[in-house]
């Protein structure tokens, strides 16, 4: 039996040998899924008013009267397509009109603050520029509207409708 | 006396060689490793930044499929992505995040350019079968913004599953 043990011995030790060196080979698989954003263009415009009030003051102490609610605060939202341009404007829908009475529309004026808020005189032939911005965003501004004062104004109460639009392309 | 020492080994090595024993065949410890993704899409659908500040893709069925003999092995699940492009615009692909369930998948993470543990694990041996099956849930978030420009952005996400 010993010697039949030491017979063997070199087989029993080769074998470990060859069993100690069996590798694991590495295995590896990839796998892709796509993946898709869908981005549409819009818009989304607030006003922190939806009025403005302007009271009567002397014209010789207030020659532009500040609307009494102070500025308008505007938050124009837009997605559109990079390095397009999204644009907020104004229009009036009349003059300031009262009893048949009329304040030509261009005594409304505003200025701003604001990156891309621009000052301006309203008008009722044409929509005027308020913001305009180069590609997607939020922004901030406000608007700051004087009524020229003038001794030749008919006493009244006078209205006008403005309207706001915002685009995104 | 030369003769008598060099036959066992001669003889082990043919045995070996017929039990596919030797490190030069890879069935002496075969490793099958299968990755399976359904759907094969991770889809953002447009919303209002406002109303919908987050956008979630439908869930992805990730599913990790590890076998081999005799030895318990670990096994990696990674993921990298390309950012999101459309044209000249880009989302960062930071923007996405994901969760995931059960473990070992790791619950939660933010998609990155470099690879990113998902999963990992281990086989368990029963009778020398040595395997690990499971299929994670994940679903990915993009965090939503006006600031992206419009357009069909798209990105490669890639899995990659290595055992050991």
């Amino acid at each position: 039996m010993p010697a039949l043990a030491r017979q063997n011995r070199p087989f029993l030790i080769t074998a470990l040998v060859l069993g100690a060196v069996i590798p694991v080979f590495a295995a590896t698989t990839t796998k892709t899924a796509v993946a898709t954003c869908t981005v549409t263009a819009r818009a989304k415009l607030s006003l922190s008013s939806g009025t403005l009030s302007f009271p009567s003051a002397d014209p010789d102490s207030t020659p532009a009267i500040p609307a009494s609610g102070g500025a308008l605060t505007i938050t124009a939202k837009g997605r559109t397509t990079i390095n397009s341009t999204v644009t907020l404007v104004v229009v009036a829908s009349d003059d300031l009109l009262s009893s048949g009475n009329r304040i030509g529309i261009a005594a409304l004026k505003w200025t701003v603050s604001g990156s891309g808020f621009v000052p301006g005189t309203m008008s009722k032939a044409a929509a005027q520029t308020v913001a305009s911005f180069v590609s997607s965003g939020s922004r901030t501004g406000t608007q700051s509207y004087t009524l020229d004062n003038m001794w030749t104004y008919a006493t009244g109460t006078y209205n006008t409708t403005l309207t706001y639009t915002l685009t995104a392309p | 006396m030369l003769r008598v020492r060099i036959a066992p080994v001669l003889v082990a090595i043919a045995m070996c060689l017929l039990w596919g024993g030797l490190p030069m065949t890879a069935s002496a410890q075969p490793v099958s490793v299968v990755l399976t993704l359904l759907p094969a899409t991770v889809t953002f659908t447009d919303a209002d930044p406002d109303t919908t500040p987050t956008i979630t893709s439908p869930s992805m069925a990730v599913t990790v499929d590890v076998s081999g003999d005799n030895v318990p092995y670990s096994w990696l699940l990674t993921l990298a992505a390309t950012n999101l492009t459309t044209g000249s615009a880009t989302i960062l692909i930071s923007n996405v995040t994901w969760t995931a369930t059960p473990s070992p998948f790791v619950a939660n993470g933010t998609v990155s350019t470099t690879a990113q543990t998902v999963a990992s694990g281990n086989t368990s041996c029963v009778k020398k079968k040595c395997t690990y099956l499971g299929t994670g849930t994940f679903i990915f978030s993009l965090a939503n913004s006006w600031s992206y420009n419009a357009g069909v952005y798209t990105s490669t996400f890639t899995f990659v599953l290595s055992a050991p």
